[in-house]
């Protein structure tokens, strides 16, 4: 290829500009010699690729404040999503509950669980109950699958705990047991009610969450 | 809280696969200290690939649920950060092709982008490239940042985007003469 009597093309200028010329680079570096209105050209490109890929990321502080409402999707994910209103609202729990729903500050679901007193309760079409129902129900298995399986490894790891951090295991344990126990005894009054599925299977989370953190700290 | 330094591209360090390691194991304290050192990469990418601030700060929520959904996914074959970016990249695709009106195939707007003198900037005003990025149609700004700003091949852009490589290495071409134009060079 001959450069003498035409511009450089613009698959050739852009090639340039990404230094990918290849095996054209002689021809082409010599119509770039020669030719002041390719030469500017490839250079306009070849700054603009460099500019591009010397962009720098943005400030730190601008996304700290997007973590609180991350972290509330993330303990929300972990149990089949209902939303607070479009479900069966818990009837009377008592106070194991509440102080497993302490432990789950920051769980944006959490307070909903907590009225004592009957509410008025929407209207839940049959089918998306029996869906929420099952998602609820599946939830549940899987935590108490893993809780189960996180327990057996903490009577490996008991022996080797520091006595204080047992006592601080064990009750954190009692409490989510306790208000597990409660809710279970719930379910089985009222097993048609969704939101109280949901809020067993949050208290299973949290007692894996515990048990994580123990495990983790091991 | 644990702030990771520096996380390379290309390289998985000892210390971001412990984090990692333990973030799959459900740790969110974890999860959170790899959100601090990656979330400012991910904000920049949303919005430069969305133009918009506000849409780019939900997609840096999505991206990051999505992220600790699927971080069982993670092998460490690569730095948690590029895993992490491509895994945004598509959030990001899938965001603007479920909305209608902002679709990817623009790049035949480019036509209509005004340059630094018809949008009414005055003459000496810097327009510096990330405002440029702005002006560009999505279609052109796609390709423009996966392949110039975050160095995506044209194989793999065409596979996030659904088109063949040619055309995009053709629209990459446009783009940075789009880019020039808003530019005022």
């Amino acid at each position: 290829m001959t450069h003498d009597t035409r511009h450089l093309t613009e698959a050739e200028r852009q090639m340039v500009a990404e230094g990918l010329a290849g095996d054209a680079s002689a021809d082409v570096a010599a119509h770039l010699a020669a030719c002041a209105a390719c030469a500017d050209d490839v250079a306009r490109l070849k700054r603009l690729v460099t500019e591009a890929r010397a962009l720098k990321t943005m400030d730190e502080g601008e996304v700290a404040s997007l973590w609180p409402e991350i972290r509330t999707r993330i303990d929300t994910a972990k149990v089949a999503s209902i939303a607070v209103g479009e479900a069966e609202r818990p009837r009377r729990v008592g106070w194991p509950v509440a102080a497993a729903a302490m432990l789950l500050v920051g769980v944006g679901v959490a307070g909903f669980a907590l009225r004592r007193h009957t509410a008025q309760q929407p209207v839940v079409s049959a089918s998306t109950n029996d869906v929420q129902l099952t998602a609820a129900s599946d939830s549940v298995r899987l935590y108490q699958d893993e809780a189960q399986a996180l327990l057996a490894q903490l009577e490996l790891q008991r022996a080797m705990l520091r006595p204080d951090a047992v006592r601080a295991i064990d009750h954190d344990l009692a409490v989510v047991d306790s208000a597990i126990a409660e809710l279970q005894d719930a379910v089985a009054r009222d097993p048609r009610n969704s939101a109280l599925r949901q809020l067993l299977a949050q208290s299973y989370r949290r007692k894996v969450d515990v048990l994580q953190r123990v495990g983790n700290a091991g | 809280m644990q702030t990771l330094l520096h996380v390379g591209r290309n390289e998985l360090t000892h210390d971001e696969r412990e984090v990692v390691k333990r973030a799959q194991r459900g740790d969110v304290a974890a999860f959170e200290s790899l959100y601090h050192a990656h979330a400012s990469m991910v904000l920049a990418l949303c919005r430069r690939m969305t133009g918009d601030n506000q849409a780019a700060r939900e997609l840096v929520q999505d991206v990051f649920v999505r992220a600790w959904e699927r971080l069982a996914s993670f092998r460490g074959q690569s730095a948690f950060g590029t895993w992490l970016h491509r895994l945004a990249v598509n959030v990001v695709l899938e965001r603007l092709r479920s909305d209608k009106r902002r679709p990817l195939a623009t790049i035949d707007e480019v036509s209509l982008i005004p340059t630094r003198h018809e949008a009414g900037a005055s003459s000496d005003a810097r327009m510096d490239i990330e405002t440029a990025l702005s002006r560009l149609p999505h279609g052109s700004r796609q390709i423009y940042l996966l392949y110039d700003v975050y160095g995506y091949s044209h194989d793999e852009i065409a596979a996030m985007l659904g088109i063949s490589a040619a055309t995009a290495r053709v629209q990459l071409w446009r783009a940075r003469r789009a880019m020039l134009k808003v530019l005022g060079s």
